[in-house]
């Protein structure tokens, strides 16, 4: 049965194709720097962040903006994916009930996106990466583990939020919301080392604390990261998955009727 | 093997609703046992009401919804929905949306590229095809969404009737396209609203009602169940009687012939104009009531609109498993009658030739394309039978259908026609133009169209053969009586009047009214039944649902001395007594009649303005009129018509001509002039009218002088004549002239009486009068007027030289009206007179000039008490060319006892250019049970 499922996901893949082009074209079609912006906008929350760190905070930490976006674009990626898979299946109803298709589809596409933009704004910025810290260039054999755990982890959120929006009609609120908590409680924009030992635990339950670590400890420290946090990392996208994919499955029937 | 198998399936809802705050989840089973199976090639029809699940149901079988209960098997790959909007992205362009469309049709890559040429050539897009779809046209978009539905090739389509949209050529092109499908053993699945598509695609339909399968069969039966019954549950009313039945939905007439529909899209329906606005019966309000009619169960339904006072009645009953009876009377409180009526019934195209009794055509084979229920006429004679023949190789066969026109006192002509293609059918109709209403009464109920519908199975052509013989003999000769140049031919309503060969009446030719309980009656509408009693004689004898035993009997008789002369004899025949007024005979002629005569004057028509409506040329009491023939070229040839009425009672001529465009003629009337005692009819015989018909082709030329031998005219004793001294006082018609010394004093009406009654003016110059006792200085005279039953009795007497005493007492012999509205008495004097006078002595010069004549009011001078007299004076006649003379003055004086109630001094218009003096006096109640005083007065002369 699963067999099954996947290779119609795989019998999709230019429904996929098209609906990601069509997400593209929704997002940046008629702009004029067209995928550019994300890139764009993730640097330049990066310098405000810098600008409010450094010069009114007093923040000193090398090399600062690079610190931040090493965080910063696979956060990106990770909060515009849920927000818009919480209204991913609102949008496409139309397509939906005229056309016979696996419905995680929708989401699936909504993640692919979201990670071209990630993926097409982290080719830019990787070369600066490594002109400012050369050694980190044996770190990036790892990268695409990482970029890869990341994924998974961020589609089995999708999927799970794309339906949980019909039991919970306020969760693209929620999202917003929790999306901007999770995002200061995680050592984004600041160190770990700044928050005390004691809530330590509080942050190695967030799971997005994992993945932005290691991020930053690949490309920013050029360090491989610890054991934990790749433990971390693997525990939370099989959680996501399974747990998204399982929840997605047993409830996509309602998807027409409730939507 | 069934493609599609559906068991038991249900599908739930879970709705939420909020009220007071409170929040509640109720489920709701959008879909419940759903059950049947589709086989390979077959083409289903779902049909239902919006919101009856149809799209629901196609979604579930297409695998998008899931049925919470139940099991669905479908083999063969299933397209999606086709519909408007066809799940284009709008800022896709075309190009980019087909790929989108087949992939998720679920074509590879490789197979989309290989159809994507066919798709562009189909919906012939041309170089929009590179333009995001968000600047599509709706028929583009339609036409793209079914040309990539149609090139994906799916198993199985499910399709949305919703996609028939655009211009004519693409919904053909698309139509054709689905048949090529169909050909091609495709199973499709069509959801529905319109039942002319459906049943052309389907062969099999299911009608779903509420989310449950109603009725799953034959497309068509399916078709027909659904126009039967969906709409309003409370319009519908089904008659049956053995294999027929009839469905009566809102103003729409279905019928069925061994449970298959023969009518077709709108059946039966009709149109009325009413002062130039359409009235579709569909789109009336109808309650029904069913009722047992002595030919048989049947009902009435009674349709109304919003916007206007009309009442729009079907009566329906079957008489027979054959034949059944179609009715529609028209009721209005105001007087609306339509100017048309229309009624057609829709049939099926299986329907090939159309006949009447004088022929069988076949119809052309096209429809007119498009043209949404257009009626294309093949015929539109004045038949009065239409039919309908199947074709006679069809397996199921039609049976042949006539509609046949019973009544024919209107005005009509039928329609046999061809509907557009949209509707493909074929149509019987009929166009009434309904005559003009002589009454003068507001409110009114006519019968406009009667008709019957008569079934004959398709193998029984003798049978139909036969009828048609019959109904030609019916029509030319059934009842027809002749005696040299002269014949009378009675079919359905109308009698006419043939004088070689040419007809010289009109519609219904002979025709009687009168007003009983407040209501107006016409032999029209009644129900006749007509039988010829000898070669001379026919016998028609009518009575009216709403009047239970009354009959009139019709006795129309060639008179056996003189072959020219029709005797036209009719009774009331009654069981209980009844009370009727305004009894009229009327005899409709031609348009053509060039003038008209009475006893004592003549005239022409053509002196008459062409205005519309109806003109009164002459109006008199009199017992002799006619109309005066052409003699000039043989086509224009008319005989000469002398309609002469025997009565010892007074009667009223009326010769009007009918300018109207839909019966324009001519019309002789008589109406006699009603007392008490003559409006009672007592059971047994009683006389009516006897009239009888002469028609001559040199008639009268010479001999009108000897007319006028026969018949007491009135105008020979007109003037009653009472003196005293120099005082004379003359009696003309109810009009009183004062005489001094030779010179008259009065002027225009003189001395003469008015009456407010019935929403009209009633002069005393208007009433029938006759001279009841006369002496020297005293007589007594009695008027009785047409229309209203008002009787009034005037007592003049000149008790001295100056004095001229006035007595009038009045009598409503109806019962039913207790009171005019209002009462008057004038005298209208010389305009020599240039002063008036007031009771307290007021004075004041006439003014000199008269208000223009427009039928406006007069020049109110003075009103008030009338306890004391009003007069004039002053007056001054020339005598000679410098002698002048005064007339005396005059002054008239109402007496306390008839409660006059204000005086009044006027000035006339410039019609009469006369002075009055006028009493108005209060009505009074009550004063229909017996005579009383009107008015009490005198004119004193002031020397």
């Amino acid at each position: 049965m699963f067999k099954e499922r996947i290779k119609k996901i795989y019998v999709s893949l230019p429904v996929i194709r098209s609906m990601v082009l069509r997400n593209q074209k929704d997002k940046y079609g008629g702009t004029g720097l067209g995928i550019l912006w994300s890139v764009i906008n993730p640097i330049l929350i990066a310098l405000v962040i810098t600008f409010v760190f450094t010069f009114v905070m007093k923040a000193s930490m090398r090399h600062y903006p690079l610190f931040i976006l090493s965080g910063l674009l696979p956060w990106f990626f990770f909060v515009n994916s849920i927000t818009e898979s919480t209204n991913c299946m609102r949008q496409n109803l139309d397509v939906l009930g005229r056309f016979v298709m696996p419905k995680e589809v929708i989401p699936l596409s909504v993640t692919i996106s979201n990670f071209l933009n990630f993926a097409a704004g982290f080719m830019i910025i990787l070369p600066v990466f490594v002109l400012f810290k050369p050694d980190i260039l044996l770190c990036l054999l790892l990268l695409p583990v990482l970029i890869f755990l990341f994924f998974v982890f961020t589609l089995g959120v999708s999927l799970g939020f794309s339906v949980l929006t019909l039991y919970c009609k306020d969760l693209s609120q929620l999202v917003s919301v929790g999306t901007m908590f999770i995002f200061w409680v995680t050592p984004i924009f600041y160190d770990l080392a700044a928050i005390p030992v004691k809530y330590h635990w509080m942050i190695y339950l967030n799971p997005v604390f994992s993945y932005a670590a290691l991020y930053q400890s690949l490309l920013y420290e050029g360090h491989f990261g610890s054991i934990q946090l790749w433990l971390g990392a693997v525990f939370f996208s099989l959680i996501g998955l399974v747990g998204g994919y399982a929840f997605f499955l047993k409830k996509e029937d309602e998807i027409i009727k409730n939507t | 093997m069934a493609l599609i198998k559906l068991q038991d399936v249900g599908l739930k809802y879970r709705i939420e609703f909020k009220e007071n705050g409170r929040l509640t989840h109720e489920d709701f089973w959008g879909l419940r046992d759903i059950n049947f199976e589709v086989a390979q090639g077959e083409v289903l029809g779902i049909i239902g009401e919006n919101g009856a699940g149809k799209s629901t149901l196609l979604r579930v079988i297409g695998g998008m919804i899931k049925p919470d209960r139940g099991s669905l098997e479908t083999h063969g790959r299933v397209a999606g929905l086709v519909d408007l909007g066809g799940g284009f992205q709008k800022d896709l362009t075309g190009r980019e949306n087909i790929f989108l469309i087949f992939s998720l049709f679920g074509l590879s890559d490789k197979q989309a590229q290989d159809r994507y040429e066919g798709v562009v050539k189909f919906a012939a897009i041309g170089r929009f095809i590179n333009v995001p779809v968000r600047c599509y046209s709706q028929g583009m978009l339609m036409r793209l969404g079914f040309a990539i539905a149609i090139h994906a090739d799916p198993d199985i389509f499910l399709l949305d009737d919703s996609f028939v949209v655009g211009d004519m050529y693409a919904q053909n092109k698309c139509i054709n396209k689905l048949f090529e499908m169909k050909e091609q053993g495709k199973t499709i699945i069509l959801v529905s609203h319109d039942l002319s598509i459906a049943k052309r695609m389907c062969s099999r339909g299911i009608f779903l009602r509420d989310g449950r399968i109603i009725k799953d069969g034959l497309i068509s039966s399916i078709c027909d169940y659904y126009s039967e019954t969906v709409g309003d549950k409370k319009g519908i009313a089904i008659l049956e009687e053995g294999e027929s039945g009839i469905v009566f939905n809102n103003g729409r007439l279905i019928i069925r012939r061994n449970e298959v529909a023969i009518t077709a899209r709108k059946a039966g329906y009709s149109v009325m104009t009413i002062s130039g606005k359409e009235y579709v019966s569909t789109f009336a309000e109808w309650q029904i009531e069913r009722i047992d009619g002595p030919n048989g169960k049947g009902i009435i339904a009674t349709g109304s609109w919003l916007d206007i006072p009309v009442l729009e009645r079907w009566k329906l009953f079957f008489l027979n498993e054959r034949e059944f009876v179609w009715e529609i009377t028209i009721e209005s409180s105001e007087g609306l009658l339509p100017e048309r009526c229309q009624t057609s019934i829709f049939f099926q195209d299986g329907y090939k030739f159309w006949f009447t009794v004088e022929e069988e055509k076949a119809f052309s084979k096209a429809f007119l394309r498009g043209e949404e229920s257009q009626c294309e006429p093949v015929d539109d004679s004045l038949n009065a039978v239409v039919g309908l023949r199947g074709d006679k190789v069809q397996d199921t066969a039609l049976p042949v259908v006539i509609f046949d026109r019973l009544s024919t006192n209107h005005q009509a002509k039928c329609q046999i026609g061809n509907t557009g293609s949209i509707d493909a059918g074929r149509v019987l109709g009929y166009v009434v133009f309904p005559d003009g209403l002589d009454s003068e009464s507001h409110s009114f109920r006519r019968t406009i169209f009667h008709s019957k519908l008569i079934l004959f199975d398709s193998s029984h052509t003798e049978r139909v053969s036969e009828f048609l013989v019959s109904a030609r003999l019916l029509m030319r000769d059934s009842i027809f009586i002749n005696s040299g140049a002269l014949g009378v031919s009675c079919r359905y309503r109308e009698i006419g009047i043939y004088w070689n060969e040419r007809l010289i009446t009109r519609n219904a030719g002979f025709n009687t009214q009168f007003k009983c309980q407040g209501r107006n009656y016409s032999a029209m509408d009644g129900n006749w039944s007509v039988s010829k009693e000898n070669t001379r004689e026919i016998r028609v004898v009518i009575s009216w649902d709403e009047l239970r035993g009354l009959r009139q009997i019709w006795r129309i008789m060639i008179d056996n001395d003189e072959n020219n002369t029709i005797i036209w004899e009719t009774t009331l025949e009654t069981d209980e007594e009844h009370k009727i007024i305004n009894k009229q005979a009327e005899l409709l002629l031609r348009k053509e009649y060039p003038g008209w005569f009475t006893a004592e004057e003549k005239g022409k028509f053509d002196r008459i303005e062409r205005r519309g409506g109806v003109v009164v040329l002459n109006r008199y009491v009199n017992n002799y009129a006619g109309v005066e023939g052409s003699s000039g070229k043989e086509e224009l040839f008319l005989p000469d018509v002398l309609f002469s009425c025997d009565s010892d009672v007074p009667i009223v001529s009326y010769i009007f001509k009918d300018n109207g465009e839909v019966s324009p003629g001519l019309k002789l009337q008589y109406l006699e002039i009603g007392s008490k005692e003559r409006s009672r009819v007592v059971s047994g015989k009683n006389r009516y009218f006897n009239t009888a018909i002469r028609i001559a082709e040199p008639f009268l030329r010479s001999g009108e002088k000897s007319g006028k031998s026969q018949v007491s005219a009135f105008s020979d004793n007109t003037a009653d004549m009472i003196c005293h001294g120099r005082l004379s006082f003359i009696f003309d018609n109810g009009k009183g002239k004062i005489i001094w010394d030779g010179v008259e004093l009065t002027k225009g009406l003189g001395l003469y009486s008015s009456v407010f009654l019935q929403e009209r003016w009633h002069d005393s110059s208007q009433a029938y009068w006759q001279v009841f006792s006369i002496d020297a200085d005293r007589m007594v005279v009695v008027g009785h007027w047409p229309w209203v039953p008002m009787k009034q009795i005037w007592q003049i007497s000149l008790s001295d030289e100056r004095t001229i005493m006035i007595n009038i007492t009045r009598e409503i012999w109806d019962d039913e009206i207790s009171a005019a509205e209002r009462e008057q008495i004038g005298f209208m004097v010389s305009d020599k007179y240039k002063e008036w006078f007031s009771p307290r002595q007021i004075k004041a010069k006439f003014p000199v000039d008269f208000i223009e004549h427009n039928g406006a009011f007069w020049e109110r001078l003075w009103c008030g008490d009338a306890s004391s007299c009003i007069g004039v004076e002053k007056g001054l006649i020339k005598k000679g060319l410098f002698k002048s003379k005064f007339i005396p003055s005059l002054c008239f004086e109402s007496l306390p006892d008839c409660q006059a109630r204000q005086a009044i001094v006027e000035n006339t218009d410039d019609l009469f250019r006369a002075r009055v003096m006028q009493y108005e006096i209060s009505p009074r109640f009550g004063c229909g049970k017996g005579a009383s005083v009107y008015f009490n007065g005198k004119i004193k002369i002031i020397t």
